[in-house]
């Protein structure tokens, strides 16, 4: 007897936003970045949530993690590996969790008593560096339901940035763009082959230096310093040609995907990508934009799209998605999925 | 299935610690007989980095220092993929598992892995010696061959994280709870790392015992919660 190939599939998503609202024009008033920029205009981001009392990483993914098990009608104990892709990783003390993972302190909060679990990190391409080595896990008979998630409480940089000088540290300014959020997606394993499929990996490293994160100087919590122009120059010069490699290798036709989520970084850039495929590709079906009332949220920001898009109920079953992702080192991995059943009855 | 086809280890400096990682990767490279553009993945696995970095990737950082395929998109070039695992000590052999299945699932027949720690500030007390092991792991060559691993979980009762020292002003290492240590153990065909050592010592201490070792071999590696990675060996 032959053993039939095993695949993975997207059994159940979710994206999570605390309630704070908080205003891009009162975290970046006109007049406090210099030159007189209009932060709101120049990225489009109008507000972005932020964390509630007691809430940290770990909470952020525990949010969005519950909902997907709900809608994929999963209990914590029967998720056999959970793979966390977190960039904040802070309690919300602002300390960085180090060891155990990540993933050990999500796992023993969610009840997830049977399960294995490691960190990835990849920066903004976590989630999807992530879906990607869980379904390498799938396929190769480790596991069967896998949990990915991520919390990304990243808004300390906002505070953090604010109280530094932008005229000498013009790095800064892109850290007022971020947003805390949550998200996770559960994985099972299928006999079909075409329900959660890649394009090629892959790092252009030679920009790595454009987005850098780490401890903040003389104060506690994280900083991040971003060259804005050349990582989006940077990104933009690839755009085209990393979907017509994932086309071709996934053999989709452009005009044939349903939904395309790109990473939420600003919605100015968002809508300069699309701009650009549709002058090649031509116009998509739909092209979700949520950053306007999100913030950029790092690794959730596909999942927090995906929610939005729940919520004006965008998504039918047996539609597909396709999710760009760029990664500050500089990453690019696109995922495609197939929008699993009962999506409708999703609470 | 994949085996390490080489590997070098050293001390490492936190300020220069790609620099010493992508030395020590070269030289792997160099005893494996390849090149470094042969390479089309490139896996962190430390936990300790310096000033608590948490974006981008170390492992990007190390492609770049060695300049693995540092080019922009075209519709036929090929690429390098970096990323990072965490996974406390066992992150050495977690990178490995997810090393063979991207071989294995991919055109890429060779994968870096670099295990490193470093004191992330110098006001951070630091309980172990800053350390770097790079291995080559390829499904062409010969060598130590990767089998299998599992894994089982810990307790929370020991973290580590970092916190801000109001005094010093600076964020620092915070070590909380016990933990019991278990030390290194040889049987015939088995070798279980000493648990107070960073996963990169851990690893290399496998590795020096694996040594003119025939047939299976089992290594164990426990870290400070004591969560557990067994990993399965041929010679």
């Amino acid at each position: 007897m032959v053993d039939e190939p095993v695949f993975s599939e997207v059994v159940s998503f979710a994206g999570y936003l605390p309630n704070k609202v908080v205003y891009t024009k009162d975290i970046a008033p006109i007049g406090s970045i210099p030159r007189k920029i209009d932060f709101e205009r120049l990225t489009g981001i109008i507000s972005h949530r932020e964390i509630d009392d007691g809430q940290d990483s770990v909470e952020l993914a525990y949010e969005a993690s519950i909902k997907a098990l709900k809608r994929g009608n999963i209990k914590a104990e029967d998720i056999d590996l959970i793979i966390n892709c977190s960039v904040s990783k802070l309690d919300n003390k602002l300390n960085q969790i180090l060891e155990p993972s990540f993933s050990a302190f999500f796992a023993k909060r969610l009840g997830a008593i049977n399960s294995d679990y490691f960190d990835v990190g990849n920066a903004c391409s976590g989630m999807i560096t992530a879906l990607k080595i869980a379904d390498m896990y799938i396929q190769n008979g480790m596991a069967k339901n896998v949990l990915v998630t991520s919390g990304e409480y990243i808004t300390p940089v906002i505070r953090e940035a604010q109280n530094t000088s932008f005229w000498l540290n013009p790095d800064a300014v892109p850290s007022l763009s971020v947003g805390d959020g949550g998200g996770a997606y559960l994985l099972g394993a299928t006999s079909n082959p075409n329900l959660l499929r890649f394009g090629e990996p892959q790092t252009l490293a030679q920009y790595d230096s454009y987005c850098i994160a780490d401890a903040a100087i003389r104060a506690p919590g994280p900083k991040m310093r971003t060259k804005g122009k050349k990582l989006h120059q940077a990104a933009m010069k690839q755009l085209i040609t990393s979907f017509q490699r994932t086309l071709d290798v996934l053999g989709l036709e452009w005009m044939e995907i349903d939904h395309i989520i790109t990473h939420q970084t600003s919605a100015k850039i968002i809508e300069r990508g699309n701009n650009l495929t549709v002058d090649v590709f031509g116009q998509c079906k739909c092209y979700h934009i949520c950053v306007d009332e999100t913030g950029n949220t790092a690794s959730t920001s596909h999942a927090v799209a995906l929610e939005q898009g729940l919520k004006e109920n965008h998504f039918s079953e047996g539609e597909d998605v396709l999710l760009h992702s760029y990664g500050s080192g500089l990453s690019i991995f696109i995922a495609h999925f197939i929008i699993p059943k009962g999506v409708s009855s999703w609470s | 299935m994949v085996v390490i086809a080489a590997w070098a280890d050293g001390p490492i400096t936190t300020k220069n610690n790609i620099k010493g990682c992508a030395k020590l990767a070269r030289r792997a490279c160099e005893d494996a007989n390849i090149s470094l553009q042969d390479i089309g993945i490139v896996i962190f696995s430390g936990v300790y980095r310096p000033n608590f970095r948490s974006e981008p990737s170390c492992a990007s950082h190390i492609q770049n220092k060695l300049k693995i395929r540092c080019k922009d998109l075209e519709l036929s070039s090929k690429h390098c993929f970096s990323f990072d695992i965490i996974d406390g000590s066992r992150g050495a052999h977690r990178a490995i598992q997810t090393a063979s299945h991207f071989i294995k699932n991919s055109e890429t027949k060779y994968a870096l892995v670099v295990c490193a720690d470093v004191k992330p500030t110098k006001q951070s007390k630091w309980l172990y010696e800053n350390h770097a092991l790079a291995m080559v792991i390829s499904s062409h060559a010969s060598g130590l061959k990767f089998i299998s691993s599992n894994y089982s979980s810990g307790k929370l009762t020991a973290h580590t994280k970092s916190t801000f020292d109001t005094k010093k002003k600076v964020s620092v290492l915070n070590y909380v709870g016990d933990t019991n240590h278990s030390g290194e153990i040889e049987i015939e065909k088995e070798f279980k790392s000493d648990s107070s050592s960073l996963g990169s010592i851990q690893m290399r201490d496998f590795l020096l015992w694996s040594n003119n070792k025939k047939g299976e071999l089992k290594h164990t590696i426990v870290d400070r919660t004591g969560a557990m990675s067994i990993t399965h060996w041929r010679v």
